[in-house]
């Protein structure tokens, strides 16, 4: 049981990314979308170049160097942010402006759908970004998904690759003073291992950790049955979060609504369905930070209203702005426009093994008739990347792959349908009733109209689009998922044939020998080899049809300094300062 | 007077009979297993956890067993937990009932205010083209969708003019100007259609009561149009304009689900619609309850008030 | 809310009741001085005519084809290309009102018509059997009535899942208390008739007096409340489409074109606004063609209820 909602959750934040202009506007955007937090976890906005950063050993080229210069932050590090051009001028500003000053309350408008503060049973998508600044991971992840230090300050990998050795930081407490040590960081994955505590994040760490040893007071030893690299990744996010034991003893239960972390922030008080307000920790290990005096995340469901607010500056954040009300801030004084081109990817799929899709000249019939230039204008505001195949980002993206697998062409389209013998057919593509993917439906029904087949629109509520999709009763649907930090996770889940959201038949036993062997090697470059290899059977394969890599907006106060998004689409809040 | 109290209230007893069972069949026929959505898409749980769950919600039983349940739970206030949210169904809507009370309150003042005076007046002077263009306008505010006003009044207040926030919500004891600023719309939206029904009832009474007796003998003794309709026509006049509230009661609760909607206010009618797009069915479930029972209940109750205050209806049972 | 007029107004139904000599007279008058009499019900009809004919005739006016996106001229105001703007993907609103009136006003119809067969049967029978079977009957309808309309229909949908079927039968579950109300309420006051206290002495069989001499005489006032439905119907439609719960695309409606556009209100408002005055008109429509027709057939109901 991994993740009882985080369906719900992700399709909420859908909801809020697509077309929502209201609550009910945009319907969650339900199809694929369920475990994308599952491995969505991320860094701190990098343990900068600041004090206690010591020098890291980078095990076999896993890590890679972050600390961008906070004076540049704003802009450089968003991984293809840009402005635009109404709100250029203030991005300049904000670079501009060099020193961090301390001090102010960051109002965070947001839709929260948090249950718990407990990482090891987090579900919901907004909690983490709470978890984010109450918690350290053991690691973290800069923009390009490439492991960083966090709590652990360096780490190395036994040659059998079945240990995994971190070096902690010394002298971390947590807010209730007790010690963030090797001991407090072997009680929580004892805690996360136990099958009777439950946790759902154990089934991301288990297989393979077996268990974690005590080397002395700042080393702790993880034990693996087998070499597994996406470990590393699975610490950045909510299996790598550390609790302080003390206080998880002390509330039990009520934990999750008495979180106590080492992070930036404690907590301070949880209204439901009003806000989470946390304040700075004076006893933060890195000394310095964090700049602002405190944060309030606010519940504001409705995007309209989110807007409404960053306009007047009753808030100073907001994100998950659907491109097309984009234009209601441009121009708007004091307010300045973040993008990230996400990796996540949009496309659709259907069942390679059973008719009529286990045709695959039908398959590339319709994968050559879908003009992803066109989706691209229609359904997302002209903006974000067009996608070919699943790795849009992160250090396994190979942009070579952009340019190849199929692009639009009708004519070859229409040659594959009449080997195919389908032209004229008719073919049942599943929607769910929210905006964006039927307007997606609308848009592939006249495009493959031009094909030369008929396209029926079944609707379908969006809380029961994935269940369908996931109980095999759609055969051909649209889709999309968010990237995880480890190339494995998406791949994996959606291609190996036992990944737990493989829906579409799909049973290649070489992409299964090629992942598994992928998986052992801690060597990030020889890894991705194997993964571009991986990427070219699926595309081939045709049951995906890959379209889409779209752009994520997020809007800010221009006082606010040192935004960085990163590329699972969590923000985070804990290096942001407020501008005198 | 017991006897219509009690006759009253034994009417309402299969009223509510009828609505428990219609809300649980309903509930019952929804598309899907109860428990593969609790579970959610991203579950790995085998056939043994999902039967021991199923066991454990009582899903397994025949349903009126599950109905008798059910029932015995929600008589005792206890309508289950949300299949999304962590707390209660019974909490989420006491969280939310404030809101949507504020709205459905001020709406229900804002059109007595606004329409008794104006029925009156098409009463007194009926048939003239005052009382014509009233009526029309009655009529045509009944047909105007609430949602298309909400709408215009959202553009021209709120996008054009910006004088009104478009949509959102400050509670009154955080801010009472906040809290005014953003339900003016709401509070016109949902009351336009009830200041018509209202205006025309009100009108309809009106004449009914200047025709009896006692007031045209008033008037043939000379009284002013004024002084008659002071001392006595008021008087009776207006007490059935209260079943008017107690008949526009369902109306109004289907209205306030479209205007919270509209203006993004957190009331109970939001929190329904965003439950059923969530299929979490305890939490519709519940709330479809609350609001039928809430809207017998206040029918019931207005029912009494009139039989109390209407000497006829007082007399008729002794 | 248009509801209120048919579910909340017991005057309204109850009072028209009274007058049986309606027909005779409104054939009397013959209908084209019923029609400058009346102003309301040559409005209303006047509107429908229109409404419907616009709806019937879309294959040969509709400029566009309502479906065919054309990407360049997404989101456009009012021009004399498009004289209703164009929506996200770029599609010609002007044809797509005229095509979604046939939806509308389609499922609008429909569910009023499923929704008044079996409330006029539930009301016939209710009406000639009393005793247990008619408070069963309209203890189960007050209790259909406790549920806003909306509300029901919402919840109806919700429990079928969104289809053109799932919302017809919503808003056909709806009406049924209605009528069953009214000619039940009708049928008590016909009850004591001679020529049905005849027949029922003759021994005829009760179907045939219940269909030989009640349903004649229920025909004027289940018109009525069959154009006050439609005005419901096709409002709760509306709202249940634009509440995001309503008959899925691709086919548009005019509920489902005021969601789809009021994303894009402050970019472009015509796409919210010219739904919304159609969805307007059409119950506009349907209450005026009701009341006119309950005033010309019980003329007492008119001066009560002014206008």
């Amino acid at each position: 049981m991994r993740s009882v909602d985080e369906e719900t959750s992700v399709r909420r934040e859908l909801r809020e990314q697509t077309l929502s202009r209201r609550r009910f506007t945009a319907l969650a955007a339900a199809s694929a979308m369920a475990a994308l937090s599952v491995a969505c976890g991320g860094s701190t906005s990098a343990p900068t170049a600041t004090a206690g950063n010591k020098a890291t050993t980078a095990p076999s080229g896993v890590l890679a160097t972050n600390a961008p210069a906070l004076a540049t932050n704003a802009t450089a590090v968003t991984g293809g942010a840009s402005a635009p051009a109404g709100s250029a001028p203030t991005i300049a500003a904000a670079a501009a402006t060099g020193q961090p000053t301390k001090g102010g309350t960051l109002v965070y408008a947001r839709n929260i759908d948090a249950k718990t503060l407990d990482p090891h049973f987090s579900a919901q998508f907004s909690e983490r970004y709470m978890l984010y600044l109450i918690y350290n991971t053991l690691v973290a992840y800069d923009k390009d998904f490439n492991i960083v230090p966090d709590l652990a300050a360096s780490w190395d990998v036994g040659s059998d690759g079945k240990t995994i050795t971190f070096h902690l930081r010394p002298n971390v407490k947590f807010h209730d003073g007790t010690d963030c040590d090797a001991a407090a960081v072997k009680w929580n994955y004892d805690r996360i291992l136990d099958p009777k505590v439950n946790a759902p994040v154990r089934t991301q760490v288990q297989p393979p950790l077996k268990s974690v040893d005590v080397v002395d007071k700042t080393t702790v030893r993880f034990n693996l049955d087998q070499p597994w690299r996406p470990l590393l990744a699975a610490l950045g996010e909510r299996p790598g979060f550390i609790i302080s034991p003390t206080a998880a003893q002390k509330f039990g239960q009520d934990f999750g609504r008495n979180p106590v972390g080492s992070g930036p922030f404690k907590f301070v008080e949880w209204v439901t369905d009003n806000h989470i307000t946390i304040q700075r920790f004076d006893g933060y290990w890195d000394q310095g930070k964090p700049y602002l005096d405190k944060i309030e995340m606010r519940h504001v469901p409705d995007s309209q209203v989110q807007l409404t607010q960053i306009r007047t500056g009753e808030a100073q954040l907001i994100d998950s702005i659907a491109p097309s009300l984009l234009s209601t801030l441009k121009g708007v004084q004091g307010v300045a426009i973040e993008e990230l081109k996400s990796a996540r990817f949009w496309g659709t799929q259907c069942h390679n093994d059973r008719p009529p899709f286990d045709n695959p000249d039908l398959r590339q019939a319709i994968a050559y008739a879908t003009n992803a230039e066109e989706i691209k204008q229609a359904i997302f505001s002209n903006n974000g990347r067009i996608a070919t195949h699943p790795l849009g980002g992160g250090w396994a993206y190979d942009p070579s792959l952009d340019s190849q697998g199929y692009m639009f062409d009708l004519n070859k389209a229409k040659a594959a349908l009449t080997k195919a013998g389908a032209a004229g057919k008719s073919f049942t593509f599943t929607a769910s009733s929210d905006r964006q993917n039927q307007d997606l439906a609308q848009v592939l029904q006249v495009q493959y109209q031009k094909l030369g087949i008929m396209v029926q629109i079944e609707s379908v509520n969006p809380a029961d689009g994935f269940t369908l999709v996931k109980q095999g009763k759609t055969n051909w649907t649209a889709t999309n998922w968010a990237p995880r930090a480890d190339p494995d996770g998406l791949l994996r889940i959606l291609w190996h044939s036992k990944g737990f959201q493989n829906t579409t038949g799909f049973n290649n036993p070489e992409v299964d020998k090629l992942l598994d062997q992928a998986a052992g090697i801690y060597d990030t470059k020889q890894a991705a080899d194997i993964y571009h290899q991986v990427e070219k059977i699926i595309v081939a394969d045709a049951s995906y049809v890959f379209f889409e890599w779209p752009s994520e907006f997020a809007a800010r106060r221009t006082e606010v300094r040192n935004f960085v998004y990163h590329p699972d689409l969590i923000l985070r809040l804990r290096d942001l300062y407020i501008a005198k | 007077m017991l006897r219509y109290i009690g006759r009253r209230l034994l009417l309402t007893i299969p009223i509510l009979f009828v609505i428990t069972v219609a809300t649980f069949t309903l509930m019952s026929l929804v598309i899907g297993d109860p428990v593969l959505l609790i579970l959610g898409p991203d579950s790995t749980a085998d056939q043994a956890t999902i039967d021991r769950l199923r066991q454990q919600l009582g899903v397994d039983r025949p349903l009126p067993v599950q109905y008798a349940d059910w029932l015995r739970h929600v008589v005792t206030g206890d309508f289950g937990r949300s299949f999304r949210s962590p707390i209660s169904v019974r909490e989420a809507i006491l969280a939310r009932l404030p809101v949507t009370l504020e709205l459905t309150v001020l709406a229900l003042v804002v059109a007595i205010v606004i329409a008794v005076p104006l029925g009156i007046a098409a009463a007194l002077r009926s048939g003239s083209g005052l009382d014509l263009g009233l009526s029309g306008i009655a009529s045509i505010s009944l047909s105007l969708p609430n949602f298309w006003l909400g709408i215009l009044l959202i553009y021209v207040f709120a996008l054009k003019l910006r004088v009104l926030p478009s949509a959102g919500y400050v509670g009154f004891a955080q801010s009472p100007v906040q809290n005014v600023k953003f339900m003016v719309l709401p509070t016109i939206t949902l009351a336009l259609a009830l200041i018509g029904s209202l205006t025309r009832y009100t009108r309809a009474v009106m004449i009914e009561v200047l025709e009896q007796d006692y007031i045209r003998t008033a008037r043939a003794k000379g009284l002013r149009a004024t002084t008659v309709l002071r001392r006595h026509a008021l008087a009776n006049g207006l007490i059935p304009v209260i079943t008017v509230v107690g008949l526009e009661v369902a109306g109004l609760f289907g209205g306030a689900v479209v205007t919270e909607t509209i203006f993004s206010l957190p009331g109970v009618g939001t929190l329904l619609t965003d439950s059923v797009l969530g299929r979490d069915l305890p939490m519709v479930q519940g709330i479809v309850l609350f609001i039928t029972v809430t809207v017998v209940l206040t029918s019931l109750v207005v029912d009494l008030l009139y039989a109390l205050l209407d000497p006829r209806i007082r007399s008729l049972y002794g | 809310m248009a509801e209120p007029i048919a579910n909340h107004m017991p005057y309204a139904v109850e009072t028209s009741i009274a007058s049986a000599s309606a027909e005779r007279r409104a054939r009397a008058l013959g209908w084209v001085r019923v029609l400058r009499k009346e102003p309301q019900l040559w409005i209303g009809s006047l509107i429908l005519v229109a409404l419907i004919a616009g709806a019937l005739l879309a294959p040969l006016s509709a400029p566009y084809d309502p479906l065919m996106p054309d990407y360049s001229v997404s989101l456009h105001a009012p021009s004399r290309a498009h004289l209703f703007g164009t929506d996200n993907l770029g599609r010609d609103q002007l044809s797509r009102i005229l095509y979604g009136g046939r939806l509308s006003l389609f499922v609008g119809t429909c569910a009023v018509m499923i929704g008044m067969l079996i409330g006029v049967t539930l009301g016939l029978i209710s009406g000639y059997k009393m005793g247990v079977l008619d408070s069963l009957i309209m203890r189960t309808m007050d209790g259909i009535l406790a549920f806003p309309g909306l509300v029901l229909a919402l919840s109806i949908s919700f429990a079928l899942g969104p289809s053109l079927r799932s919302v017809i039968i919503a808003l056909a579950a709806v009406r049924v208390p209605g009528f069953a109300r009214v000619v039940r309420g009708q049928m008590l006051a016909l009850r004591n008739r001679e020529y049905i206290e005849a027949a029922e002495a003759l021994g005829a069989r009760p179907v045939r007096i219940v269909l030989r001499h009640f349903l004649p005489n229920l025909v004027s006032i289940i018109l009525v409340q069959v154009s006050l439905s439609a005005g419901s119907a096709i409002f709760t439609e509306a709202s249940l489409s634009f509440l995001g719960f309503g008959v899925p695309p691709p086919q548009p409606d005019w509920g489902g074109m005021l969601h789809d556009g009021y994303v894009y209100l402050e970019i472009n408002p015509w796409l919210s606004i010219i739904p919304g005055a159609f969805i307007f008109l059409a119950v506009l429509g349907f209450n005026f063609l009701g009341d006119g027709l309950r005033d010309t057939l019980d003329p007492q109901q008119r001066r009560r209820r002014g206008l």
